[in-house]
């Protein structure tokens, strides 16, 4: 089964290495994004709640733009009748494309978060950074499990790029609720509060809906 | 056959809402600080409880059709999420109003449970147009099972979510249900009991009514031979259809 | 209780009447769109009979005929045979 996943993942980043189609996008998005708050809110710096809120909404939005890609190919190219074909445990695609919208979650905060710090953010991020990359890290489990789980549910659909976020936005606001609550007295002036109950509730939720779509993605494969 | 109890539940339904509806408005006392408008609380309340047991027991259901892959329980589940988006409707409704009477807004972001059912609508509101999305019957099925299954397990965890997010902030707007006085749970017990028949009610009517027209789509096929003649006009639906020969009882 | 009743409104027609009709209403309402929608279902099912049992009259009366049809070409068939 590892190397299944193992294999699996290698041609997941092979292919975005060689087509680059959603990392870009995703943190150009972000930036973008950035940029449209400051005109939309009308504030050169933010904290607190503010700043929390605009990270994770900003994270949320390019987190659905890449996971609505992540099946397309397999869906349109032929990938799904290929992969049943192989007497492999099915759930590896699963695991497999959970990485790799994890590694793009990653490859997006590396390039959303400075830029929230530098363009946005009042605060500094330094003595805070490792609680943040904490949570971003739970969080970031979270958004993988669901996106690659609502992709897949999506992809077959004929309104595959409407249903796709129709479906993942409420499954994703638990998440939104413990990674800003979480954040937000970290990017206040005073760092102060430990967000532990919001990690707590974080983990819950990734490993109950880690279960729920390791049990059920089998079904979604079957032709 | 779906419709064969179908009658005796609906006396049923009825009895137990005029005696709900009796109790509340001659029994229940007036509560000390909201007054007479905290009699909606015996209309939202159970249709809450019910909406959200109904949302899971569609999950349920769809556990049992992914496992036997017999079409009748993708039908309850339809039917059961259906019916539980209606009551979901009604609880934001109903929610909002008594907001309005206590609070002067329509909305409140401080009750745990009217955020809640806002996000679990959202969420049931696409599973119509899941279902419409997907042309292949036994795929539609089999694609609203899991997203039932994983929205009916979604419900509970929403609302402790919820709950935390609001626990430290504000206090319960629109009041709790515990430290209910004997003749007020009664109440609110038997509306519960009145509301649920209701729901069962309405259930078991979409699936005779669902039923019915798929034997009488299967009788015009075999009428019309190979015709390939579609009923008139009526398009397609998001709902599951049945096998006119399949026998059952709900 | 008479304290009780004395501080709160005992009227019910002031203002928290108009915000609990309206709820109860809302229920109401609920079922008789319901309602609506199934005599709306009702109405296009009899209708489909209808026109379903025309056409399986209208089938038998076809049988009917071919079978008349066949049984009188058969003993003109042996006639001209013979």
């Amino acid at each position: 089964m590892s190397r299944t996943v193992r294999a699996l993942l290698r041609k997941e980043l092979l292919v975005e290495l060689r087509t680059l189609e959603s990392v870009p996008g995703m943190s150009l998005f972000a930036v973008s994004t950035f940029v449209v708050f400051h005109f939309a809110l009308n504030r050169s710096s933010v904290e607190g709640d503010l700043a929390a809120g605009i990270l994770w909404v900003t994270i949320l939005f390019a987190a659905i733009l890449g996971a609505n890609r992540l099946f397309v190919a397999d869906a349109d190219q032929g990938g799904f009748d290929a992969f049943l074909l192989a007497p492999v445990d099915r759930s590896a695609m699963l695991i497999a494309k959970v990485v790799t919208m994890l590694c793009y979650l990653l490859a997006l905060e590396l390039v959303a978060v400075p830029a929230f710090a530098l363009l946005l953010l009042g605060p500094s991020l330094g003595p805070v950074l490792g609680e943040l990359l904490i949570t971003l890290a739970l969080a970031d489990v979270g958004i993988a499990v669901i996106g690659t789980f609502v992709g897949a549910l999506a992809v077959q659909t004929r309104a595959r790029d409407l249903l796709g976020p129709l479906l993942a936005l409420p499954l994703l606001i638990p998440i939104v609720i413990g990674g800003a609550r979480a954040t937000a007295p970290l990017l206040s002036m005073h760092p102060s509060g430990s967000p532990g109950r919001w990690l707590l509730t974080l983990g819950l939720y990734d490993l109950v809906f880690g279960l729920i779509a390791y049990a059920l993605f089998d079904f979604l494969l079957e032709d | 056959m779906y419709g064969r109890g179908l009658r005796s539940l609906s006396i049923l339904t009825v009895a137990a809402m005029a005696l709900a509806l009796a109790l509340v408005f001659f029994y229940a006392p007036l509560e000390a600080e909201q007054g007479f408008l905290q009699k909606i609380f015996y209309v939202h309340v159970p249709l809450a409880i019910i909406a959200l047991c109904g949302f899971v027991l569609g999950g349920l259901f769809a556990i049992a059709h992914l496992r036997t892959r017999d079409p009748r329980w993708d039908m309850r589940s339809y039917v059961v999420i259906h019916m539980s988006l209606i009551f979901a409707i009604g609880t934001l409704i109903t929610g909002s109003i008594w907001a309005k009477g206590s609070w002067g807004h329509w909305w409140v972001w401080s009750e745990p449970t009217l955020v809640s059912f806002l996000i679990v609508f959202l969420l049931y509101a696409t599973y119509q147009p899941l279902r419409f999305a997907i042309e292949d019957p036994e795929r539609q099925a089999r694609y609203a099972s899991v997203f039932a299954i994983t929205a009916g397990a979604f419900v509970p965890m929403n609302f402790i979510a919820v709950r935390l997010s609001t626990a430290y902030l504000h206090p319960r707007t629109l009041g709790s249900s515990s430290n209910l006085p004997g003749s007020m749970a009664l109440t609110l017990l038997v509306s519960m009991v009145a509301l649920a028949l209701l729901f069962a009610t309405m259930c078991k009517y979409e699936l005779t009514a669902k039923h019915t027209r798929a034997q009488v789509r299967a009788l015009r096929r075999r009428l019309s031979g190979d015709d390939g003649r579609s009923p008139a006009g009526r398009g397609r639906s998001a709902a599951p259809s049945l096998h006119p020969s399949t026998r059952a009882g709900l | 209780m008479a304290l009780l009743l004395a501080e709160v409104p005992a009227l019910p027609l002031n203002e928290a009447g108009k915000y609990v009709a309206a709820a109860y209403i809302v229920l109401f309402v609920i079922v008789l769109i319901y309602v609506a929608i199934m005599a709306i279902r009702l109405s296009r099912m009899e209708r489909d009979l209808a026109e379903l049992l025309e056409l399986s009259q209208q089938s038998d009366s076809e049988h009917e005929d071919e079978n008349r049809a066949a049984s009188s070409i058969e003993p003109r068939a042996e006639s001209s045979a013979v």
